[in-house]
């Protein structure tokens, strides 16, 4: 089954190639909240490479893989959600900003 | 139905899932997942999320299929838009926080948290803070993708409705 083997180095190098620009993109950026942007969604994609690839070269990982792409979809943007939260509530101001609607800080925003 | 039904029913599902996940189906797999999953829904489900009504149900499930497809599609999409950015030498962007009502008339929390969800999916766009169930404030890579996020919005608030459940506004 040379076509799945591939296949399988196909998906796997997307994955790496795309977890690479994640990378990237955490570096390149200037502020926690765009490189939330990068961390989260590239390497969402870099990881279902990865996963794609790992389930066209390996036997019966199959099911596995499927679970964890959607668990990845489910949980990944909580995680980004929770980081940019917290950023904002402790202060940490963008480093580029072309429009702002949220209200400053103050006690209004503790209560939730 | 009551609340143990509920539970137990719940965790039926859950350990079929996990029978699937692990690839393994036998009595004692079937045991773990349905003792961890009665733990969890039994702490942290509520039966308030969904209501299924038995006449709209193959609605309710189509509308499910193509908003999980539809996820699939946005969160390439905003893979690659975020890639296309980070690997232009100018790196072209117009970060901002912008404020968007979630437009339900209910106020409903997990209707809010969905659409908090699926906002993070779509291209540029970071669900950071929430006024309630009313404003979800978005991080934008790029501030002028936000223009048309109101009319997303209402498009989502609809489909995540039928998907609930809900009753048509």
């Amino acid at each position: 089954m040379a076509w799945r083997e591939l296949l399988g180095l196909a998906a796997l190098y997307f994955g790496v190639a795309f977890s690479f620009i994640g990378v990237l993109g955490m570096m390149r950026l200037p502020d926690v909240y765009t490189r939330l942007h990068a961390s989260g969604k590239v390497s969402t994609l870099g990881l279902w490479g990865i996963l794609l690839g790992a389930a066209l070269l390996l036997e019966g990982v199959l099911p596995r893989a499927l679970a964890l792409a959607v668990f990845l979809v489910l949980v990944q943007p909580i995680a980004s959600h929770a980081i940019a939260a917290a950023a904002r509530r402790s202060g940490v101001p963008m480093a580029l900003s072309f429009r702002d609607d949220m209200p400053p800080l103050d006690s209004k925003t503790e209560q939730s | 139905m009551g609340r143990i039904t509920y539970v137990l029913s719940m965790a039926v599902v859950l350990s079929i899932v996990w029978m699937g996940v692990t690839a393994r189906v036998s009595v004692e797999s079937f045991a773990v997942g349905f003792v961890v999953g009665a733990l969890i829904v039994g702490l942290i489900g509520t039966r308030k999320a969904a209501t299924i009504q038995p006449t709209r149900l193959p609605r309710q499930i189509f509308n499910l299929i193509v908003y999980v497809l539809l996820s699939f599609v946005e969160i390439t999409r905003s893979s690659f838009d975020v890639a296309r950015r980070v690997l232009d030498p100018k790196l072209p962007m117009q970060p901002g926080i912008v404020a968007i009502p979630t437009q339900d008339p209910d106020q409903d929390e997990t209707i809010a948290a969905l659409s908090a969800h699926a906002i993070t999916i779509t291209p540029g766009q970071l669900a950071v803070e929430f006024d309630g169930a009313k404003v979800m404030y978005i991080h934008c890579l790029d501030v002028a993708s936000a223009q048309t996020a109101d009319q997303e919005q209402a498009a989502r608030l609809k489909r995540l409705r039928a998907i609930l459940g809900r009753a048509e506004s």
